[in-house]
């Protein structure tokens, strides 16, 4: 097997997405977006839970969906949490919660890298870099990323 | 002398294609579409260089020869599944056709309370048009069961087929299962009651004889580019009469009879469908196809193709991991199944990798996949050129899925 095939199939993606270990629907959504990539029927729903002022505070996932989706979410949802903890953790000053904005940046910084640009992988998000040369599933990793747009542009629910 | 696949290989241009490297191609993508003898591209473009013209509407040697040309390719057509060439009609593909007859047919004979039968394996070719029509007319869109093993239940079919019923839409043969309907029974229980039956051969015409006076079917579509043939032609039968009783489908040049600002009135069938210029390349290029599929012979191709699907079902058997969908003995080389648990794309990609070529998904076919309590499934199809070398090559690419998969 090539290289390409085994990096991507020997990267974390595959235990991440076996693991599952973050899926799940958040009781306390705020926001709530569901999509489907026609091409394959794979289908997720992302809830996003914002803060009273708007920050983002956690996001949650149920996938009908390849390996691929369920890493990329779990990705997602890992970031969502280390961003937000680390906000938390910061002493005194304000800290510089996520908010919504960020999130489309970085669903932008996940395209550039898997359209094979020379900007680094996010932080948390190296194992993506793997996907890059299978164009036929880039849109595997992007769904989470549309989901969560999508909700955020929802009304609150 | 027994069938030659390697001389039928040789044909195949893209068959002596590698990919990633050097990799031979594995193809098993035909019931997606059919990859193309070099008889198909010789015959187009000779056409092109010495022929070409519009065709039906010029007084000069080549618009006549031209015309000839495309008019033979109708009688070819005709008879390779038994009908008249005023019954031919030539469309764009199996979607066009069926949408033809939704429209056309339907708009003038559906009423509220009327019911629209399909099934539950149906093409969303097979599906959407009616819904659209049903939306327009009142009608109703039924959908009747599979069972597990991928047959139709006809006692549901029966229970459901009624005086309400005026058209009977169903696919002749899988594109997932590779289930060969009984259209016979269907067309006879429909008729009994009055209802008109579409079938969508797109699957059936590639794997076998299809004859459409022996069927006493209404309407059949099919698709040109899964039988070997280019992209962009395809068609419709229906029998005269029906054809004859229907209004147009699309409105413009070559289908009209006079056109004043008074009224317009329209030509005989086929030409009444046939609105514009038509796919004039595309046709002669699928009448060369068929000339190749008779030559080789649709019964051999048939013959050939099911000795592949055994060989390819003994094996996937013996792994015990692989789940096939679609098991009946009436089954054709359309083969879905899944690896252990692991997603089709996940699958899809590592076979690509391999040099296997083939479809994963749902297929255009969503509600069959919610019936099976499946997401998506891998399909390989075989076809006149493939070889036991490719089930082979299949079956290796399912070991290297396993090693990375786990
Ligand atoms: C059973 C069936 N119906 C309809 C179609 C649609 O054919 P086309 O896309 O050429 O219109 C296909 C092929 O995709 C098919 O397999």
């Amino acid at each position: 097997m090539d290289a390409e095939t085994r990096t991507l199939f020997e990267s974390r993606l595959l235990s991440l997405a076996k693991a599952r270990a973050r899926e799940g629907r958040l009781p306390e959504a705020t926001h709530t977006g569901a999509v489907k990539n026609p091409f394959c029927g794979d289908e997720i729903a992302v809830d996003v839970k914002l803060s009273a002022q708007g920050a983002v505070v956690d996001l949650g996932y149920e996938a009908k969906a390849c390996s691929l989706c369920v890493a990329s979410a779990e990705l997602l949802s890992d970031w969502i949490d280390q961003v937000y903890s680390q906000a938390q953790s910061q002493e005194g000053g304000s800290p510089a919660p996520l908010q919504p904005e960020d999130l489309h940046a970085l669903a932008q910084a996940i395209d550039d890298v898997l359209k094979g640009g020379n900007a680094p992988a996010p932080d948390g998000f190296e194992a993506l870099v793997s996907v890059a040369p299978f164009r036929a599933r880039h849109k595997c990793v992007t769904l989470p990323f549309d989901a969560a747009i999508k909700a955020l542009e929802d009304k609150q629910t | 002398m027994g069938y030659d696949v390697a001389a039928i290989r040789a044909q195949f241009p893209t068959l002596e294609r590698k990919i990633y490297g050097n990799k031979p191609l594995i193809f098993l993508d035909s019931a997606a579409s059919a990859q193309k003898p070099r008889a198909v591209t010789a015959a187009m473009t000779d056409f092109m260089d010495t022929t070409y013209s519009n065709v039906h509407r010029g007084i000069h040697a080549l618009s006549q020869e031209a015309t000839d040309a495309f008019e033979a390719v109708r009688g070819k057509v005709a008879g390779f599944m038994n009908a008249d060439e005023r019954e031919v009609v030539f469309t764009k593909n199996t979607t066009e056709g069926i949408n033809l007859v939704a429209q056309s047919w339907g708009r003038k004979n559906l009423s509220p309370g009327d019911e629209i039968l399909v099934t539950e394996l149906e093409h969303h070719a097979n599906i959407v048009p009616w819904q659209l029509i049903a939306e327009a007319t009142g009608a109703k869109v039924r959908a009747v069961a599979v069972l597990d093993d991928g047959a139709l239940d006809m006692d549901d079919f029966h229970a459901k087929l009624g005086p309400s019923t005026k058209m009977v839409a169903v696919a002749y043969v899988s594109n997932v299962l590779g289930t060969v309907l009984p259209v016979e029974d269907i067309i006879k229980a429909a008729h009994a009651q009055g209802a008109l039956v579409l079938l969508d051969a797109s699957q059936a015409v590639t794997h076998r004889r299809v004859d459409v006076k022996a069927l006493d079917v209404d309407f059949l579509v099919w698709t040109g580019h899964k039988l070997y043939g280019p992209t962009g032609i395809g068609v419709l039968f229906g029998k005269y009469d029906l054809l004859d009783a229907m209004p147009p489908f699309l409105g413009g040049g070559d289908m009209i009879d006079t056109v004043s600002f008074q009224g317009t009135t329209f030509r005989e069938p086929p030409y009444r469908f046939e609105a514009g210029t038509p796919a004039i390349v595309e046709t002669i290029g699928l009448g060369a196809a068929i000339d190749w599929v008779e030559t080789v012979g649709i019964e051999a191709i048939a013959a050939h193709e099911a000795d592949l699907l055994d060989y390819a079902m003994d094996q996937l058997a013996a792994a015990n991991d692989v789940t096939v969908f679609g098991t009946t003995p009436t089954k054709v080389s359309v083969l879905a199944f899944l690896l252990g648990d692991h997603h089709a794309h996940d699958v899809g990609t590592i076979l690509d990798r391999t040099g296997v070529a083939l479809r994963v998904g749902q297929h255009c076919a969503e509600p069959l996949h919610t019936r099976l309590g499946v997401h998506s499934t891998v399909r390989a199809s075989f076809a006149a050129y493939n070889s036991r070398a490719d089930v082979d090559g299949l079956l290796d690419g399912l070991s290297v899925c396993r090693e990375l998969l786990g």
